[in-house]
């Protein structure tokens, strides 16, 4: 024993021979842990892994460089398939004590057998995942997997635990039963274990009580009827062999035996071929199909794991197919989006159709061209190249064709015609939303055909948008006479111009106006 | 009576082989000894 406080070994006394530190207590607290080992080593012995369990841990709460207790700890974990809390014990072990430690051997054999430790490590994985199974609702595919991991790793407990609270659920008590005692042949002391046989009794409690007494009846009579068997047998065994009592007054003669003739002969030779026969059948076929049942039972059991396997890859192929399907169902969605009739497809060979007819010097101010440009959305797609080619033809049927519809407009004004020149004034604002003179030649149309709102959005957008146009003057007059606001920034700037230029702006409205006045009946009131 | 679920949930995954370092790092080792000086330390104070 070393002292806590500076390493040096102990004597018998109290003290520390080196630092004079009080060992006493130290002492005895090292006596506990030891006592607690020796508790669990014997618990051990007898199997019952999950006292020793207890008892090493509290050797090691004591002390905790007690590295035997730790060694068995580690022991006592291995061989209830937790791997890695054995391997955790003996790591610390070792740590804290380097030299001549058991630890070593028990590292070294888990290095040396890395396969083994690979397939430990395997099925403590399957074990997890079984779990996760049981919790998910996958408890067939779960009770598989454990069968699977005991066969592969026979000490693993937590999986014949799992297993047997399995069968209980399925209630499957025979089978539970079966997997519990062999959890109890691992760890005799394991709790869980014991609790799960004992509930699988409560439930076969009665079922065992009734078949009792009559098994008990029927081994007796069986037992009864083979003692009758046996001594009637023997009796007339004996009857048979035992020679007559001899009677007072009869000659005893010598018994007769009959000497053993050829036909005897054949008949014994024959009934010794017919038992070999029957040892034959019995001893080397049986023998035999019990090999085969072995055999056949392994492949069933290849067989159930390659299922097992199967059913996991269909499983993960089925969440494939549902990605799949879904990725399709949001590619056709987008296929529809491309090719639709608002699709950026379309959209695409509307654009591109309105190009190689402007290239082809197809007349750019057509009404055709023009309308089929203005049905393409410009939005439709989110393409640079697309919205480059649109700006360009936009900018070039624009210029071209804006000047012609303006022209045929104003003419449709000039001469009365308001009514049909409104929807040309207003598709020349389509095609450029600032095109003050439609703006403003539209607004007269309106305010002609007695429309005084249509007429004020106009002015008022004018007003509004336009300060610096040669419109400006008359919209705000227009404005005020309809009812309008006038922005105040603007109406200060408009008190100043208006008395130096408002004779002429009247002028220029009045000529402006001078059809219309004029027009006493409108042609077209009459269409 | 046995609560097939409340048995279930009593299951904890095991430890696999890549948590065991994690695990050495996280294990707890203080015994009774550390304990003892400790209060031998708080005493001379």
């Amino acid at each position: 024993m070393k002292c806590y406080n500076c390493g040096n070994e102990l004597g018998t006394g109290q003290f520390c021979l080196r630092c004079g530190a009080d060992v006493s207590l130290y002492r005895r607290i090292v006596r506990l842990s030891n006592s607690y080992y020796n508790a669990g080593l014997e618990r051990a012995r007898l199997r019952d892994l999950t006292g020793a369990r207890e008892s090493l841990q509290k050797s090691l709460q004591m002390n905790k460089r007690n590295t035997d207790a730790r060694n068995l700890l580690g022991l006592v974990y291995f061989e209830t398939g937790e791997v890695v809390e054995a391997l955790c014990q003996w790591v610390v072990s070792k740590d804290l004590q380097p030299e001549n430690n058991l630890a070593d051997d028990y590292l070294k054999q888990i290095r040396d057998g890395r396969n083994q430790l690979d397939t430990m490590n395997q099925a403590v994985k399957k074990f997890n995942q079984a779990l996760t199974h049981a919790r998910m609702d996958g408890k067939d595919l779960a009770v598989i997997q454990l069968k699977r991991i005991i066969k592969q790793q026979p000490k693993f407990l937590k999986a014949y635990q799992l297993l047997g609270l399995l069968y209980i659920q399925q209630e499957d008590y025979p089978k539970a039963a079966k997997v519990l005692r062999q959890g109890l042949k691992i760890d005799t002391g394991d709790t869980l274990c014991q609790k799960y046989l004992q509930e699988i009794q409560g439930k076969l409690g009665k079922n065992l009580k009734e078949e009792e007494p009559e098994k008990t009846e029927e081994k007796s009579a069986k037992t009864s009827a083979k003692m009758s068997a046996k001594s009637s047998a023997k009796s007339t065994a004996k009857a048979f062999f035992a020679p007559d009592p001899p009677e007072k007054e009869d000659v005893v003669m010598p018994p007769y035996r009959e000497t053993p003739g050829g036909m005897r002969a054949i008949l014994w030779v024959l009934t010794g071929i017919a038992i070999a026969m029957c040892m034959y059948q019995f001893v080397i076929l049986r023998s035999k199909n019990r090999d085969e049942n072995v055999q056949i039972n392994q492949e069933i059991a290849a067989y159930d794991s390659k299922l097992a396997d199967k059913e996991l890859e269909m499983e993960a192929m089925r969440n494939q197919i549902t990605e799949l399907q879904a990725e399709n169902e949001r590619l056709s969605e987008t296929v529809g989006a491309l090719t639709g009739n608002d699709g950026s497809g379309n959209q695409y060979d509307a654009l591109l159709g309105v190009v190689s007819q402007y290239l082809a010097g197809e007349s750019s101010d057509s009404e055709g061209l023009v309308a089929a440009f203005s049905k393409i959305d410009e939005t439709a797609v989110d393409s640079e190249a697309y919205q480059k080619v649109y700006a360009v033809m936009k900018e070039h049927l624009t210029v071209d064709s804006i000047s012609d519809i303006y022209e045929e407009a104003y003419n449709l004004y000039k001469n009365y015609y308001y009514k049909k020149a409104i929807p040309v004034f207003e598709e020349c604002l389509q095609l450029s939303p600032d095109h003050v003179d439609s703006l403003y030649y539209l607004g007269l149309c309106y305010e002609k055909r007695k429309n005084p709102e249509g007429a004020l959005n106009c002015f008022q957008r004018i007003v509004n948008e336009f300060p610096t146009s040669e419109y400006y003057d008359n919209a705000v007059k227009k404005v005020k006479a309809l009812g309008g606001t006038i922005p105040e920034t603007t109406a200060a700037t408009v008190a100043e111009t208006v008395p130096a230029e408002e004779a002429a702006a009247e002028g220029e409205a009045a000529a402006e106006e001078a059809p219309a006045e004029e027009a006493g009946a409108e042609p077209e009131e009459g269409e | 009576m046995i609560d097939f679920e409340e048995e279930l949930s009593k299951f904890r995954p095991s430890k696999e082989v890549d948590q065991a370092e994690d695990a050495i790092v996280n294990m707890n080792l203080q015994d009774m000894t550390d304990i003892m000086v400790e209060i031998l330390k708080e005493k001379d104070k």
